[in-house]
């Protein structure tokens, strides 16, 4: 087994599935943290399907190998825009993320099919929605670009973790005291934005908010505090990110899907530990 | 004995049929259409490798032959790459590499499993290929190749749809700034 292994990792494309896929595994679970207790779990899937639409626009566009551009920009708007708080709003929030999340949706997938740039819709369709190999082939360009946005999110999450818990926690009081709340609601939508844009990598679009929630909710399971938490979910995260990933080279399944199966089986263990201590 | 398979695999420059490079499917399209004339029950890739997993059995009987010729192929020239042993998520990524890095693996002598299919390729020439699908069985990749010595298809060659591994010298063409056709030259084909 081990040397099935060794013969695995002499591949570069397998080294890189699995340098991205810690990292992005790593980035999501802090920020799923946050979206979780602020109750905003379901803007994960929202912006990743504006994701997906964005990236519909840039295939018709013709802009293939710098699809980033067009992708990051247009999901960070959506994302600063779902996480405004305005109270004259005719629209809640939920309607709101809905409403998006399913137009983007079905706009993304009317323009690849009328706008079709490709042999195999469904294979495109398919890839990104589910992101059946897409970790697996990346280029060096796109881990580099990966590895910078990691460091940069997870650097944010280090330096700015007690303005985090302050405004995850209880808002108002946080501006109360003087804190930025507006900017720091930005960064978050920000960070969000660009960590759904490299997920749409690893387990494609529709199954991001797996990799946001799954580990977040987990650790609540058996952990108190917020610091421990977030340290056990970025574990749990990862170890499933690992797990899926190998599963999936060495059973030859879906990646995303492998690594969302993993998610939900932590998930399980870790609500019947739960039970099992109280 | 085989069921003849009448499925008629679009081939054409690299296979490559997803969605991650578009431009190159781009000019794909520009190519002629291969005629494809699907009996019902075998339209889909993933009919096409079931009815190769229900054949094992006879491919089996086979192998022994099979597997001295290859080892033959094998001393004469060490191979530089054999991505055999990989599942075919693996396969269809290493492949896919292969396609879209064509230059760090010109001259190297290549080892690939997958199921036989015949297409035309850009040139407009009938070409054999090996076919490599992912996990989902929505994209697929392959690679053509030349089969050293004198063989006649169909008479020579194994059904469409066959479970096959091929070893060759890879070389590929550049055919515009995004679309490359990449082939194994003086190949050996052996049938899994």
């Amino acid at each position: 087994m081990m040397e099935l292994l060794m013969n695995y990792f002499s591949y570069p494309f397998v080294r890189y599935a699995f340098i991205v896929g810690v990292l992005i595994a790593l980035c999501s679970s802090l920020l799923g943290v946050i979206l979780v207790l602020k109750r905003f779990s379901y803007i994960g899937d929202g912006l990743s399907h504006v994701a997906f639409g964005a990236m519909a626009v840039s295939m018709v566009l013709g802009i293939v190998q710098q699809k980033m551009f067009v992708i990051m920009p247009i999901t960070v708007i959506v994302a600063v825009l779902l996480l405004r708080h305005s109270s004259d709003s005719r629209l809640s929030g939920d309607s709101k993320i809905a409403m998006i999340s399913v137009g983007s949706l079905a706009i993304g997938y009317l323009l690849m099919n009328t706008f079709n740039t490709s042999a195999n819709i469904s294979a495109d369709v398919c890839t990104t929605l589910f992101g059946s190999t897409s970790i697996l082939t990346l280029s060096i360009e796109e881990v580099w670009l990966c590895i910078i946005l990691s460091l940069a999110v997870i650097g944010i999450f280090v330096f700015l973790y007690h303005q985090i818990f302050a405004i995850t926690f209880d808002e108002d009081f946080a501006k109360a005291t003087g804190l930025k709340t507006e900017f720091y609601n930005f960064l978050i939508a920000v960070i969000m934005a660009v960590i759904i844009v490299m997920a749409m990598n690893l387990v494609g679009s529709l199954l991001i908010s797996a990799l946001l929630i799954f580990p977040a909710i987990s650790a609540m399971q058996v952990c108190k505090s917020f610091k421990m938490v977030t340290i056990v979910s970025a574990l749990i995260s990862v170890i499933c990110a690992v797990a899926g990933l190998l599963f999936s080279i060495l059973g030859a399944t879906p990646v995303g899907s492998t690594i969302v199966a993993t998610d939900i089986i932590a998930f399980l263990i870790m609500f019947i530990y739960g039970r099992m201590r109280k | 004995m085989k069921k003849a398979l009448k499925v008629m695999i679009v081939l054409f420059l690299s296979l490559t049929a997803c969605g991650k490079k578009e431009e190159e499917i781009q000019e794909v399209e520009e190519e002629p259409v291969v005629v494809a004339t699907p009996e019902p029950e075998y339209e889909t890739i993933e009919n096409l490798i079931t009815e190769n997993e229900t054949e094992e059995d006879t491919q089996e009987e086979e192998e022994p032959a099979a597997e001295e010729t290859r080892e033959t192929a094998e001393e004469e020239r060490p191979l530089d790459l054999d991505i055999t042993f990989m599942s075919s998520t693996a396969i269809y990524s290493a492949v896919y590499n292969m396609i879209m890095n064509p230059e760090e693996y010109v001259g190297k002598y290549i080892k690939i499993k997958g199921f036989f299919a015949v297409g035309e390729s850009y040139t407009g020439e009938e070409m054999y290929g090996c076919i490599i699908p992912d996990a989902t069985q929505c994209c697929v990749q392959g690679i053509q190749f030349l089969w050293k010595g004198d063989h006649v298809y169909p008479d020579d060659y194994p059904e469409i749809g066959t479970n096959i591994i091929v070893q060759g010298i890879f070389a590929y063409d550049r055919v515009d700034e995004y679309t490359v056709a990449v082939r194994l030259e003086d190949a050996d084909m052996f049938i899994e």
